[in-house]
């Protein structure tokens, strides 16, 4: 009987063993331990036996019993473990498949870049004033000092409206320094970025085009703040610690003594790189402003000095980024703005 | 203006190098645009002589001229139309780079001939403004030599003059500034008269009305002169600098334009009849000029005539009837001043550019008149000969003798720099100023060349220009508290920009004017239109942004782009705005999505660009509560397919839809375009909204969908706010999930399926409640809107 019961354990521990799927186990299971199993017929068969042979008998019963139940988990655990794993195999993906489509587009780099230059000027003070883009006659030239017939007028080609008297479009952004001063007191601190317009057009010239105008006003502003700011403002924007900045004597209407701003750069055929090299590229005009403009905006010359600057925004923007022709800027080809705008994560640091 | 090396050092001592010399002036604020070497350049040329010309066969105006070069034969086709056999020429061989360094002379084919080489004209090399024949050289120069053999060595010196410095026009006056920066020393000149041996037979009278604007005119009479080709040390030194010799008499003239900056004019005075007056036109004054052109004057203009007829447009261009040629016996010299803004008025009005115009509105030195025509006598006596006459004159040397009072302290309040009292007085003294002391303060006149000098600033300019702009020390001005600087308009705009970028758009920007044409196709009127535009695809102010982006759209669809996303930020204008413009921002969309493996490609449609304006007004803390939605935007946008954005103070904010088939076909674009644009100026205050308080306890929500069977013409907000109407606090969520209309719906009905949140705060919702709530619910909606519930 003992024997029996042993094969009977052998036999169906070789079962488990060779069992491949969960339901060939759960088939094992019921011939085992279902109603007519073989494990509960031998428990069935104790009742038949004398009490002291049942529970000795009993006790091994149990025991092979006890052993084939670990057996069966461990062997289920086994089976369901690598079937889950082969579904999952099974069910694998190509992960370098693209995702949703998420469409992108770009900021300007006219955007950008009036956005980085407003950023360093902020960092010294600067806050941002706006004017019209139709001036008058007073605001874009007289109230700068240019009174008509002044040669320099000449060199602003001025679109000038229809039957509006005197309205013109502004060809440059220092008529926001006489708004500004209409309106606000020194001492102040402004830059003016916008739309200027200029009756010329070809390779180096657009009718349209941007700048970013700067002033400057306070009771002890002199030169050395402007070669100063304007050095940091240089060397801030192109990213050169020791960009060479060199300022020489120029001639503007609105602002005695003058300046223009000329940053270092290394030029062979038909490129241009920005740093020292020897040669010079010119990036802007400055000064301090003219106590003829002070006085036209009712300020008191002998208590209140400073500069102003005036930059052009796509000049900047072809030096830094690598732009060579000044009219795509507005040509709204999709294929130059990709490539030469700018994601929202992209330089994010700088604005 | 162009100047050689050599003329330079006429004015100037000095040791420095060329290149030194260069660098100064830019430091001096006289930009040196460009140094050429003559030499180097005309070494390429030879000069040739034409064996034979006949016609070209394939061209009337072309020849084919046969050239020896002193070795070869060439064959050299040829425009000129004065090329004739056994002239001598200035030839560029094959390899010649030309003065514009891209055109570089090659063998070519010109109308199925080959030509090896070509033939100059003065402009083409830079010896003169001729450029309507070839170079015919003189007789003796001799074929197969250089160009370079026919002209001294010269390095010449191009700058650009700003405004302000007319007596830089001068090469003395160059010469005097590089003197003060210490490149050297000046070297006055010594201009002695000349004594008259009669009177003048010509005399000059300035009429009362014109002594304002001419207030001094010297002239002499010279006779027996006898006008011939100039010298070859005043040819050659004209040419250098690229003006074209005429005859002894044009050339002195020019030469000491180009020397002092003091203009001349010589009239042959045979040709006047009696006296000259200098006076102001009456208007309708007719002058041909030496120019070949005829011009009309108007009142005012300042002009001078003799006894019979207008002679000349005074200080811009003389006549055409006393001009000097080679055979002119006698003349009348003019030196005179002009009120600048007079000659710039008239040389505008007139649309006359010359080089005396631009010298006069730009200031000569008064003073020049009587050196200028002591200077202009001898050299004519010294080329041409001749007895010359007194010394004619009206009106009086206007001498401004102003005095600028000055605190030596100011230097140092205004740049930074500490000046010290001698290199002060000598900087001034070098240019020219009569420099006194009064106790503390200098007293400063300045000399008489420098008309732009007046006032304080002016002084210190000139003392740190001399000095030099780069011991200006620096002084940065970051400041420590950026953050309170004020920039929130800026930010917003960025801010703005960068949720359309998130939204697939692509920032661009466009002119701020459009065509006419374009303005009518969009039905726009009363359009601010420029007076003298760039072309007539230009001609207007926008009025509305949308225009332009369409080109922009038909743009790209012929460069093969199949969806155009695009927006611009930017001004429009209109007359009836505060200032005449206000700020825009819009959007358009064409085209249709990506294909992608996971997600159908689809055309855009009205609702994306509803969504691009709802994104921008939520970035401006504007939520769908703050407007509402009406059906009025303007005609050019798709009457069905439309809508305008109202803020509850009652200003229209924009517009957005599908953009008029009509107009589309009209800009040539086959598939539709959405558009929305935003006034950025009408933006109402952000609408603040509070947090919420939020109840923690959590209470079991409710969610029921119902379908109503309503009108077409009744809009989904109408039932949105017919169910919010009902238990708003209990509804946390109203959904349209479906609209359809067709099979099953009768005509002209439409089917809306709503699906509705009820969020108890404070309680778990009983049926019974919930059952009351929805029916509440369905009759409201069913009551205002005719609507029948569908059945599930």
């Amino acid at each position: 009987m003992s024997e029996e019961l042993e094969n009977l354990e052998k036999q169906i521990e070789e079962k488990i063993t060779n069992a491949t799927t969960l339901d060939e186990l759960n088939s094992i299971r019921v011939e085992v331990f279902g109603k007519k199993g073989l494990i509960t017929n031998h428990l069935k068969s104790l009742t038949e036996l004398p009490e002291n042979e049942r529970k000795e008998k009993g006790k091994k019963i149990n025991n092979v019993k006890n052993k084939i139940n670990t057996l069966l988990q461990q062997k289920n655990k086994n089976l369901s473990d690598s079937e889950i794993s082969q579904k999952l195999q099974k069910e694998q993906v190509d992960i370098t498949l693209s995702t949703r489509p998420f469409e992108e587009g770009k900021l300007n780099p006219i955007t950008q870049t009036i956005a980085e230059v407003s950023t360093i000027f902020q960092k010294m003070g600067f806050e941002t004033a706006l004017g019209p883009d139709i001036e008058d006659d007073y605001h874009n030239f007289t109230a700068l000092n240019i009174p008509p017939e002044h040669p320099a007028r000449q060199l602003h080609d001025t679109f000038y409206l229809k039957g509006k008297n005197n309205k013109l479009l502004r060809t440059h952004t220092s008529p926001v320094q006489i708004r500004t001063l209409e309106k606000k007191k020194p001492p102040l601190k402004i830059i003016a970025p916008g739309r200027t317009y200029r009756a010329d057009s070809d390779i180096t010239h657009t009718p349209m085009f941007h700048q970013v105008e700067g002033l400057c006003l306070d009771k002890d502003i002199n030169m050395s703040h402007l070669k100063g700011c304007i050095m940091d403002f240089c060397r801030e924007f192109f990213e050169i610690n020791d960009l060479p900045v060199r300022f020489r004597p120029s001639f503007f209407p609105f602002t005695e003594p003058s300046a223009e701003v000329d940053i270092g750069c290394f030029k062979d055929k038909k490129k241009i790189k920005i740093g020292s090299g020897g040669s010079w590229l010119e990036i802007m005009g400055c000064g301090m402003v003219h106590t003829k403009v002070l006085k036209y905006s009712k300020v008191d010359a002998s208590k209140y000095q400073g500069f102003a600057f005036g930059l052009g925004v796509e000049r900047l923007a072809m030096l830094k980024y690598g732009i060579s022709d000044l009219r795509s800027f507005f040509d709204s080809d999709i294929k130059w703005l990709n490539n030469f705008g700018f994601s929202i994560f992209e330089n994010i640091e700088k604005i | 203006m162009k100047f050689t090396l050599s003329w330079l050092q006429k004015y100037l001592k000095t040791k420095k190098s060329l290149s030194n010399i260069c660098e100064k002036l830019t430091m001096l604020g006289i930009e040196v645009a460009e140094v050429i070497d003559n030499q180097n350049f005309f070494k390429q040329f030879k000069i040739a002589e034409v064996t034979d010309v006949q016609n070209h066969p394939n061209a009337d105006r072309l020849k084919l001229c046969k050239v020896n070069d002193g070795k070869f034969n060439l064959s050299i086709v040829c425009g000129a139309p004065n090329v004739k056999k056994g002239m001598k020429v200035v030839l560029a061989p094959i390899g010649t780079k030309m003065l514009d360094e891209d055109f570089v002379i090659q063998k070519s084919k010109i109308r199925g001939v080959e030509s090896e080489g070509m033939l100059c004209s003065e402009k083409e090399i830079g010896l003169g403004i001729d450029s309507d024949g070839i170079i015919h050289l003189e007789e003796k120069a001799k074929t197969g030599n250089l160009l370079s053999s026919l002209y001294p060595s010269e390095k010449i010196i191009d700058v650009e003059i700003t405004p302000n410095r007319s007596d830089c026009l001068g090469v003395y006056g160059i010469a005097r500034d590089l003197a003060a920066s210490g490149e050297g020393t000046f070297i006055e000149k010594k201009i002695s008269k000349v004594k008259g041996k009669f009177k003048s037979k010509i005399n000059i009278k300035i009429s009362k009305e014109a002594k304002s604007t001419c207030p001094v005119f010297y002239g002499r009479y010279i006779k027996n002169v006898k006008n011939c080709q100039s010298p070859d040390w005043l040819k050659k030194q004209l040419q250098a600098v690229g003006l074209k010799p005429i005859s002894a008499l044009v050339d002195i003239t020019n030469y000491l334009t180009i020397d002092c900056n003091r203009p001349l004019h010589v009239f042959d005075a045979d040709k006047i009849n009696g006296n000259l007056e200098i006076f102001l036109a009456k208007g309708g004054e007719n002058l041909k000029t030496l120019d070949e052109q005829d011009y009309k004057l108007s009142k005012e203009m300042i002009a001078i005539k003799d006894n019979k007829n207008l002679l000349s447009i005074a200080g811009i261009i003389g006549g055409v009837s006393s001009m000097c040629e080679l055979n002119t016996k006698n003349i009348f010299l003019e030196s005179a001043y002009f009120d600048p803004v007079s000659v710039a008025k008239t040389g505008r009005l007139l649309n006359i550019e010359t080089d005396a115009r631009y010298r006069f509105e730009r200031g000569v030195d008064p003073e020049s008149v009587s050196i200028g025509i002591e200077e202009a006598t001898e050299l004519i006596l010294k080329i041409c000969g001749g007895e010359v006459s007194e010394v004619t004159s009206d009106g009086k040397i206007p001498i401004n003798k102003k005095k600028i009072i000055f605190d030596i302290n100011k230097i140092e309040n205004f740049t930074g720099l500490k000046i010290s009292d001698k290199i002060f007085q000598s900087i001034l003294n070098k240019l020219g100023f009569e420099v006194s002391k009064n106790g503390s303060k200098y007293k400063l006149s300045p000399p008489t060349w420098r008309h732009d000098i007046e006032n304080e600033a002016d002084i210190i300019e000139e003392i740190v220009r001399i000095y030099g702009y780069d011991k200006i020390p620096s002084q940065s001005i970051y400041i420590s508290n950026e953050k309170k600087v004020n920039n929130l308009c800026q930010t917003r705009e960025l801010n703005i920009k960068r949720s359309l970028v998130q939204r697939g758009l692509t920032e661009t920007v466009t002119w701020s004017f459009m065509s006419n044409k374009n303005a009518k196709i969009f039905g726009m009127n009363d359009n601010l239109e420029i007076q003298n535009p760039i072309s007539s695809d230009l001609d207007v102010m926008r009025q509305s942004i949308i225009p332009n982006l369409l080109d922009a759209v038909r743009y790209n669809i012929d460069n093969g782009e199949e969806k155009v996303c695009l927006f611009e930020l930017g001004p429009i204008f209109d007359s009836k705005f505060e200032n005449n413009q206000q700020i825009f921002l819009s959007g358009i969309r064409c085209g249709q999505s990506k294909k992608h493996w996971l997600k159908k490609e689809r055309p855009y449609d009205i609702f994306d660009v509803k969504l691009d304006l709802e994104t921008i007004l939520r970035c401006c803390k504007l939520p769908p509560k703050s407007y509402v939605l009406n059906n009025d935007a303007p005609n050019y946008y798709h009457t069905g397919k439309s809508g305008s954005i109202n803020f509850l103070n009652k200003s229209k904010g924009g517009f957005f839809g599908e953009i008029h088939p009509d107009i589309i076909k009209q800009f040539q674009i086959n598939s539709p375009v959405y558009a929305f644009e935003l006034n950025l100026n009408t933006l109402p205050h952000e609408f603040v909204e509070n947090k919420k308080v939020f109840n923690s306890k959590n209470f079991q929500k409710v969610e029921r969908d119902f379908a109503f069977i309503l009108d077409k013409k009744i809009q989904s907000q109408v039932i949105i706010d017919l169910i919010n109407k009902e238990e708003s606090k209990l509804i946390s969520e109203v959904n349209i999930f479906d609209v359809y209309e067709g099979e099953g719906i009768p005509e002209g009905k439409k089917s809306i399926a709503v699906s509705i949140v009820l969020q108890p705060e404070d309680r778990t919702l009983k049926d019974a409640e919930i059952e009351i709530i929805c029916k509440n619910i369905i009759s409201n909606v069913v009551e205002n809107t005719g609507a029948i519930l569908r059945k599930k």
